[in-house]
């Protein structure tokens, strides 16, 4: 079943989505949760779409079974989501026949209509009052909350009949917690970040914690301030990594490419959302991931990892921090508003991995960079007794000094380059760095990444189309992809993008594919509207 | 007893010194400003283990290459948010940032407001030779008005800005002046910078004999007056340092008018890492989370049972 809440922006919308979210997991269901809100704090408008099952759910439909309308503009604007036997719930001085009339304006004169939105959902969809009341009870001025719940649950009559299923899936939470959670189980000690929609959760989630989990959120004065400062924490021997969207992470390249060159471990989040530039600041899109590969100057090593549910996204960033640390590397998380702020209904098994770096074992004099077959030179960190540690932005010497001349310079790009292989060979061999679907007997394989993950593999499995999908995008798993199109007799790429990034991405890795899907337009794909395209191929 | 770690045995200046000779050009202000670094180090007795210096790009960002002493040479203007980086990182490192004028007050100016303001407990460095010379002669935010240089023919017509009145706006705790051909006044206003529990800031005057002309050892050797000693100026006083240091480049439109050097303004107050600490005190927060303590958080996270 799909619901869908609209409302004005500052009018609990969001939060009234995310509590039924919250009530419904608690009895049993999976839910998934689509928030659409503008870039601004009052007066816009916003919707929240729900939908819940039995069984796993990452996406929503376009057209949905229930609409609330708090305000006559939502009336206007969801009329295109409505099918033939859509509820519509308005508010009663709404003037629309055939829709159930609530008062959410009346039980809660100016004040915020979450609690009146839950209190008339749960009674149409005939759950007991009792449910809802612990997330009611977790807002401010509760007892005015409970009183507007209570009498906004009398005031509807109870049309549907929703049971408790007893044992439940999971909690509610968004990609960008399970970001934060991973990292903090990665051993993460410092989180720097400037605020920019749609990584700014990270900050606000971590910055709460700070007490409880152990670790520091820093806000400098912009994003070239935030890696500088990370490469500062990291090269002072501490775990860090910094969040951002496109614009903040386009201010950060060159000190990303100073990370590579001075090989220091940093992990960077970059939560994509629709530019180019200021762009579409609160919605969606998969345009940075060419932009993640590519971004810096000169060559170095780096790794790209691209999560498509909050589980993933907690297993990848534990995974990153280990990964930038071991390999004394950056490596780009790459995630977007869909992931970050979604509701995802998720059973979350922490555990704590933090693996230690190669450390100067002091038996030798310490040389910062010195040559090592695979590539990866021991760490020191300032007030090591014995040890200089140089580090520099310039091509230098195992000793960290500058250097110029033709022979030294190779020296030490050829030590980058043994280092790149190095990863690229232990991550493609012990990491599970593509996910290939167990279903899907069709001739028909899907190839998709990040986010859109949710939507494509819901609807592949109805169809039973093979879903090929990389976690990470550099290294790149050509040779798994490879094999698992080898049957395969259409390839369809699948992606929020104009102008295609995935699909060069497979080109250049040399893999073919015959037909493109490509959204644009800031919105994820809604199950129904993928569904309708699939099927006419 | 000193807010940082010392060494039982001191080490003489030239223990500080690493074995890379200096590329600088012949009579370049910077060599003096190595000396006088590396005999505050030694009469401070630091551990050349706890000293981090973080430079940006440019002549003067070499400095510490010819140190020994832990060193990150960054980006062009982003020596000061590595070295708070640092200081955040591990608090019991002395952290030094050395720099010039077009890396600190060109590129890297945005930064300068917020280290200042947040008082984090490191020393800034600034040779100051208004003029760009790594990249051969182009005027910097502190040439002044009419200097030529490679892309100024004509003389430039930007006015210059004032290092000592806008770190001292910015609330540095520590701002004071120097000139390279005066090492002791050097070095012991570096000492003292560094002795310093909060954001210090020296600006050294020190001639580029290359590219600047004009702003030469001869120029500042009759002109430099010690604003403490020789005109009583207590640096405690936060009004008038600021009334001095408007006065500070009245030098580059008044031939009489003197250069000032000294420590224009020195107040001890409760730095960043001071008002961490108290925040910390005050919401009883850990530095590293017990087992318990996660899942506490953990289980916190998960909806009440109903």
């Amino acid at each position: 079943m799909n619901i869908l809440i609209g409302g004005k922006a500052g009018a609990g919308i969001k939060e009234a989505g995310k509590m039924l979210a919250q009530v419904l997991a608690s009895m049993g269901y999976s839910v998934f949760g689509y928030v659409d809100y503008p870039s601004l704090i009052r007066g816009g408008h916003n919707f929240v779409i729900l939908r819940f099952s039995e069984k796993d759910i990452y996406s929503v439909d376009r057209k949905v079974d229930i609409i609330v309308a708090t305000d006559r503009r939502s009336v206007n604007l969801h009329t295109v989501s409505s099918k033939e036997n859509t509820l519509w719930i308005v508010d009663e001085k709404i003037d629309m026949s055939n829709a159930l009339k609530a008062p959410f304006k009346e039980v809660a004169p100016a004040f915020f209509k979450s609690s009146s939105i839950l209190g008339v959902i749960l009674k149409v969809l005939g759950i007991s009052p009792e449910k809802g009341i612990p997330v009611v009870e977790r807002l401010p001025q509760r007892d005015r909350n409970f009183f507007i719940y209570t009498e906004a649950y009398k005031s509807v009559p109870s049309l549907f009949k929703i049971e408790d299923k007893k044992i439940k899936k999971g909690i509610i939470t968004t990609g960008n917690e399970c970001i934060a959670l991973g990292a903090v189980d990665g051993g993460l000690d410092f989180y720097v970040a400037y605020p920019m929609t749609p990584a700014t959760s990270v900050l606000h989630y971590l910055a709460e914690r700070q007490k409880e989990l152990g670790i520091k959120a820093v806000h400098p004065e912009n994003e070239i301030a935030v890696i500088s400062m990370a490469v500062g924490i990291a090269y002072a021997g501490k775990r860090v990594m910094i969040g951002t969207s496109g614009g903040g992470f386009a201010l950060m390249t060159e000190t990303l490419s100073l990370s590579g060159m001075a090989e220091i471990p940093l992990v960077i989040y970059e939560a994509q959302r629709a530019g180019p530039s200021t762009g579409v600041p609160t919605y969606t899109s998969q345009s940075d991931l060419l932009f993640s590969l590519f971004a810096g100057h000169g060559e170095f090593p780096r790794v790209v990892i691209a999560p498509g549910y909050p589980q993933e996204a907690y297993y990848l960033a534990r995974l990153a921090m280990n990964i930038a640390w071991k390999y004394q590397i950056p490596v780009i998380l790459i995630g977007d508003k869909h992931l970050g702020e979604s509701y995802f209904t998720v059973n979350l098994n922490r555990e704590r991995v933090v693996e230690n770096p190669i450390m100067w074992d002091k038996k030798e004099e310490y040389k910062r960079y010195c040559f090592t077959e695979n590539g990866i030179s021991p760490l020191a960190f300032p007030g090591t007794p014995g040890a200089v540690v140089k580090v520099t932005s310039y091509e230098h010497n195992e000793k960290g000094l500058t250097v110029e001349s033709a022979e030294s310079v190779l020296l030490m790009q050829d030590k980058r380059l043994r280092k790149l292989r190095t990863i690229k060979e232990q991550l493609l061999k012990n990491e599970k760095t593509v996910m290939i679907s167990e279903y899907g007997k069709s001739d028909i394989a899907l190839i998709t990444w990040g986010s859109t993950a949710g939507v494509v593999e819901e609807v592949a499995k109805e169809m039973d189309l093979k879903v090929i999908r990389p976690l990470f995008i550099e290294p790149f798993p050509a040779q798994e992809v490879k094999r698992a199109i080898a049957d395969v007799r259409r390839i369809v790429v699948v992606e929020c993008s104009a102008s295609g990034q995935l699909d060069k991405v497979l080109s250049m890795n040399g893999i073919k594919f015959h037909k493109t899907l490509r959204k644009y337009d800031g919105r994820p794909f809604f199950r129904d509207e993928l569904k309708r395209i699939l099927e006419k191929l | 007893m000193a807010h940082f770690q010392q060494l039982e045995v001191q080490l003489k200046p030239a223990d500080y010194r690493s074995d890379i000779e200096p590329t600088w050009c012949p009579g370049c202000g910077d060599f003096s400003v190595v000396a006088a670094c590396t005999k505050a180090f030694s009469e401070l007795k630091l551990p050349p283990e706890n000293i981090v210096q973080v430079s940006g790009i440019g002549c003067s960002s070499r400095a510490p290459l010819f140190m020994k002493s832990y060193s990150v040479h960054t980006l062009h203007g982003r020596a000061l948010p590595v070295a708070v980086g640092i200081k955040l990182a591990n608090p019991n490192l002395t952290v030094i940032v050395q720099t010039g004028d077009g890396d600190l007050f060109s590129i890297g100016s945005g930064h300068n407001p917020h280290a200042a303001r947040r008082n984090i407990d490191l020393t800034v460095i600034c040779m100051d030779n208004q003029i760009y010379g790594l990249t051969k002669n182009q005027v910097s935010p502190t040439s002044r008005e009419g200097l030529y240089g490679s892309l100024t023919p004509y003389g430039t017509i930007d006015k210059p800005l004032n290092p000592i009145a806008t770190m001292l706006a910015y609330g540095a705790t520590f701002v004071a002046q120097t000139y390279s051909g005066n090492p002791k006044h050097m070095t012991e206003v570096i000492k003292q910078a560094i002795v310093h529990r909060g954001f210090s800031f020296v600006n050294v005057l020190s001639p580029c004999p290359t590219f600047n002309r004009v702003d030469t050892f001869k120029y500042y050797k009759s002109r430099t007056k010690d604003i403490n000693k020789e005109l009583g100026h207590d640096p405690t006083d936060y009004s008038k340092a600021l009334e001095l240091a408007f006065h500070d480049l009245d030098h580059y439109y008044d031939p009489n008018a003197p250069v000032p050097i000294g420590i224009f303004f020195k107040k001890e107050t409760e730095t960043y890492h001071d008002r961490v600490n108290a925040v910390k005190a005050r919401y009883k927060a850990v530095d590293k989370p017990t087992p318990e303590l996660i899942q506490s958080f953990v289980d916190a996270c998960k909806p009440k049972a109903i």
